[in-house]
């Protein structure tokens, strides 16, 4: 038989704990207001790197018309520009500013994303959960739903309904991208929720005699809010490269500006022959940072939860970043 | 055996599933997909009105009810009946023929070049944890990965065909060559998948890479290793005999996902440079509304990632004795 925590602890006086005297409390009095966790993302360089650029990428898009004078879905400056002060990212064969299209573009491709994402996560956490709390033939079958959904390729089903659809714009587009996702992270909801099951706050949540709704969306999630988080932004990845893959194959709305559409309409005039490299150059490479930033991102929420893939602080290196990036500590 | 025995249940049920779905989708979308097919292909299709029969019996009309049309659309699939592609004038079985042995080709090689070289580098990353291959290669491969598929193909069709002229941009064979089983025929073949393939390696290699060398860096604290270094073995062994050999069995086992999403992948590369295989296909078809050519690949190409992954679980028993004995 093994001891419980409880017969360990049973004869003991409960002690009070001091907080340990904060040495930077003074100075932190103003960091108090941001939150935990994004406070520990800003302090890892990988992860404070892509949530700058993140916001960069998403005040530009926000910003778009003070950045720009161009209008993204009229032809109003010079065809074939190679890129230049006047068109930062050159022009189309057909006259369309491409950093006007860029910045507009964001808009449409980051909202798609959003809303794709949000569909997503809330299938995910909605399964997932349930399946951990009820176990049974519930769990069961949302295993096998979400195993079966996990073997079928995503783009070719989205490609087959696309096409059923007889032309997507950006809601439609976003809905069959949230509806498609879900599967790897109710996977993973699951696996986690089946750890916390079991905990004794989840137990007295029941025999308190809440009802499940209640006791799976009140108690368990909050518990598991750090790897939604994290399960949002790879959903997001996700949904940012099919938006952008399902418009470059010619299934979004062509007369929309969006990453996709630019890159579509790069090489559907065969401007790649022409040596116009700027068509495709920016817009993909717009796609490419919004996906890198929040690869960062999951990447310090990763080195935070598992300090074990930390990197390895030689004395080199540390002087070394010491020159960029001088850490809280020594200072 | 009863490991294999359980997922080939699994692998059953999951086809029934999909293709359950592709029997749902035209049903279950607003409209109707076969007015759109009457509008596309108006004459053709009044010429033969066997076509439409099939049509209906494909893609669900008022005439037929589900409950009869859906052991119809079995009897079909399991006949290999899967109907005319208008576009190409040919039975949907002879395009799939056409096409899939090029698909095989690319991803066969470059999925397996991609696991060769992902978990060797992340094994030597991972075993020199900020040595030379871990600040170069993973960062690299990482980067790499956050370009979307169809960028890199661009990037590469334009920067290493176009202007630097290494490599033969589209197609998988010279439109001069001699086609049929001899040297000359395979060699061009070769020399049109050499791009592709490089770019398949660059997007699919990282995921190798990160999961081989997370996983690794546990092994490494491992007491078996601990005891293997103590018994005097070689580095080199202690390495790839002892760690890697534990640490490449989850990531394995991520496989399933992995091929599915890479599938997507499969598809931008051959779009981009037209090359004959199974996704360009899917594309064209699906944009020339060929709903039997679109609803016989998306079957296809389950089937493939399902045929993949059962060859995957083999390995996997052959490499994890604990399964065998389970």
């Amino acid at each position: 038989m093994t001891i419980g925590a409880g017969d360990l602890t049973a004869g003991l006086e409960p002690v009070e704990l001091q907080p340990l005297p904060d040495a930077r409390a003074p100075r932190s009095r103003k960091r108090r207001r941001i939150p935990e966790p994004i406070r520990l993302l800003l302090a890892n360089p990988k992860s404070c790197f892509g949530i700058v650029l993140l916001c960069v990428i998403v005040l530009a898009a926000i910003a778009a018309p003070l950045l720009t004078g161009h209008v993204a879905n009229e032809p109003d400056a010079l065809p074939r520009q190679s890129p230049s002060w006047e068109y930062p990212f050159g022009t189309t064969d057909q006259g369309y500013d491409i950093f006007a299209q860029v910045l507009y573009g964001a808009r449409v491709s980051l909202g798609v994303a959003l809303v794709a994402s949000l569909i997503a996560m809330t299938i995910a956490i909605t399964l997932g959960l349930l399946a951990a709390y009820s176990g049974g033939w519930v769990d069961d079958s949302i295993v096998l739903l979400t195993n079966v959904f996990l073997v079928i390729p995503i783009l070719p089903l989205l490609i087959v309904i696309s096409s059923f659809l007889q032309g997507t714009g950006p809601t439609s587009m976003a809905l069959i991208i949230g509806l498609t996702s879900w599967a790897i992270e109710t996977r993973i909801l699951r696996g986690q929720a089946l750890s916390l099951r079991n905990r004794d706050f989840i137990l007295a949540a029941k025999v308190a005699g809440e009802s499940t709704p209640r006791v799976v969306f009140g108690e368990l999630m909050p518990n598991m809010l750090s790897r939604i988080a994290a399960g949002f932004a790879f959903v997001f990845v996700q949904a940012v490269f099919y938006e952008a893959a399902l418009e470059f194959l010619g299934f979004g709305d062509a007369n929309q500006v969006s990453w996709g559409t630019t890159l579509f309409w790069a090489t559907n005039n065969s401007t790649l022959l022409t040596g116009e490299w700027w068509h495709f150059v920016f817009p993909g490479v717009a796609i490419s940072l919004t996906i890198l930033a929040i690869v960062f991102i999951n990447y310090g929420i990763d080195e935070l939860s598992d300090p074990r893939l930390r990197r390895l602080e030689t004395r080199k290196r540390r002087r070394l970043l010491g020159m960029l990036w001088r850490p809280r500590a020594a200072t | 055996m009863r490991f294999l025995l359980r997922r080939l249940v699994f692998y059953v049920i999951a086809l029934w599933a999909a293709i359950t779905l592709n029997f749902l989708l035209p049903r279950l979308m607003p409209g109707s997909p076969l007015d759109g097919l009457i509008a596309n292909y108006g004459e053709q299709i009044r010429s033969n009105p066997q076509i439409l029969q099939q049509l209906k019996a494909s893609l669900g009309s008022a005439d037929e009810p589900i409950w009869q049309a859906y052991p119809h659309y079995l009897r079909d699939i399991a006949t290999g009946d899967f109907g005319v592609s208008f576009a190409k004038q040919a039975p949907v079985g002879v395009i799939i023929g056409n096409s899939l042995p090029w698909s095989i080709f690319l991803v066969g090689v470059g999925f397996l070049l991609s696991f060769v070289v992902g978990t060797t580098l992340g094994m030597l990353a991972a075993w020199r944890r900020g040595g030379i291959t871990d600040n170069v290669a993973t960062p690299l491969l990482m980067g790499l990965q956050s370009f979307p598929a169809f960028f890199l193909s661009l990037v590469a069709v334009y920067f290493l065909g176009l202007k630097l002229g290494w490599f033969p941009i589209q197609h998988a064979y010279s439109n001069d060559a001699d086609i049929g089983p001899n040297l000359g025929f395979f060699a061009d073949a070769i020399r049109h998948a050499q791009l592709p393939v490089l770019v398949i390696i660059a997007i699919s290699a990282g995921g190798w890479l990160l999961g081989m060398r997370n996983v690794m860096i546990t092994t490494i604290g491992e007491d078996y290793v601990a005891f293997a270094h103590a018994k005097g073995l070689s580095d080199r062994r202690v390495m790839t005999q002892y760690a890697a050999r534990n640490a490449i069995l989850p990531p394995l086992t991520g496989f399933a996902s992995f091929f599915a999403s890479a599938v997507g992948g499969l598809i931008l590369v051959e779009v981009v440079f037209s090359y004959p295989g199974v996704g360009l296909t899917l594309q064209q078809a699906a944009l020339g509304h060929d709903y039997a050519v679109v609803q016989a690949l998306l079957l296809v190409l389950a089937i493939c990632v399902l045929v993949a992954n059962f060859i995957m679980d083999c390995l996997y028993v052959v490499l994890d004795p604990r399964v065998r004995s389970a």
